[in-house]
């Protein structure tokens, strides 16, 4: 699902907490607290600088869009790892 | 987790899903999986993280894989976890534990010769996952690594 559907304004990858406040119709302070009572996840750039991921923001918005998916996982290379193990426990005997 | 300890198949569960969980609604789009070995001795834990994800253009991507090894000896267990900057090969950052060294891969550009450092075990991967992040965030810096003498050969995907 795409983030504009998903948050119903124009998504960035990283926003500063006066970006979101506004998107969000609230004020600084409240990104700022959700920031340091570590309700919103960001980023610490400097002393005073937050950029906040669009994860995190999906996160606190929709939180259902947020949850991790399963994925398919390749497992070809775990043969030839088996493989390795086998040779190591028939050259330890 | 260190090598020796045996997960059994719900802890193995367990694993998977404390470290989607921790990476989600943080540092961008997760997937996650697992897959095993035709013997079953064989199982890896897979996490896929596309920043910033959800339909926007990639400007990295975050793996993390563990393997979980078994023979006669007991249990062994290496890790991967890579950054890429997109569209690659834009650059690497990576913390590897495989074949027992634990080291650091860091490639500025693709393709740069001597891209392995020393590196220290370690099992946290919430640090390690932040690392990287701010990576993504503020571009990759080799400064300050020591290159690696004896390189691990590399495994087959990571």
């Amino acid at each position: 699902m795409e983030a504009g559907a998903v948050l119903g304004f124009e998504p960035k990858p990283f926003y500063t907490p006066t970006e979101l406040a506004t998107l969000i119709n609230v004020d600084p302070s409240t990104v700022m607290d959700w920031i340091h009572r570590e309700e919103l996840y960001a980023v610490k750039l400097g002393p005073k600088t937050y950029r906040i991921p669009l994860a995190a923001v999906v996160s606190r918005l929709n939180p259902e869009a947020a949850q991790p998916k399963r994925i398919e996982v390749d497992a070809t290379e775990l043969a030839a790892d088996e493989g390795r193990l086998k040779r190591r426990s028939v050259a330890a005997r | 987790m260190r090598p020796g300890q045996r997960l059994t198949a719900r802890e193995f569960h367990q694993r998977l899903e404390e470290i989607a969980k921790a990476f989600s609604g943080r540092y961008g789009q997760v997937g996650y999986g697992t897959a095993e070995g035709p013997n079953g001795d064989a199982t890896k834990l897979e996490v896929h993280v596309d920043i910033p994800g959800w339909g926007l253009p990639l400007i990295a991507t975050l793996v993390f894989i563990e393997k979980h090894l078994w023979d006669p000896d007991g249990e062994r267990y290496a890790y991967l976890y890579d950054l890429h900057l997109e569209p690659r090969p834009s650059g690497r950052f990576a913390y590897h534990w495989h074949n027992d060294v634990p080291h650091r891969h860091c490639e500025i550009t693709a393709g740069a010769p001597d891209h392995h450092y020393e590196g220290v075990f370690f099992d946290d991967i919430g640090w390690a996952a932040e690392e990287l992040f701010h990576m993504a965030i503020s571009g990759i810096s080799c400064r300050g690594l020591r290159p690696l003498r004896d390189r691990p050969p590399e495994p087959a995907a990571a």
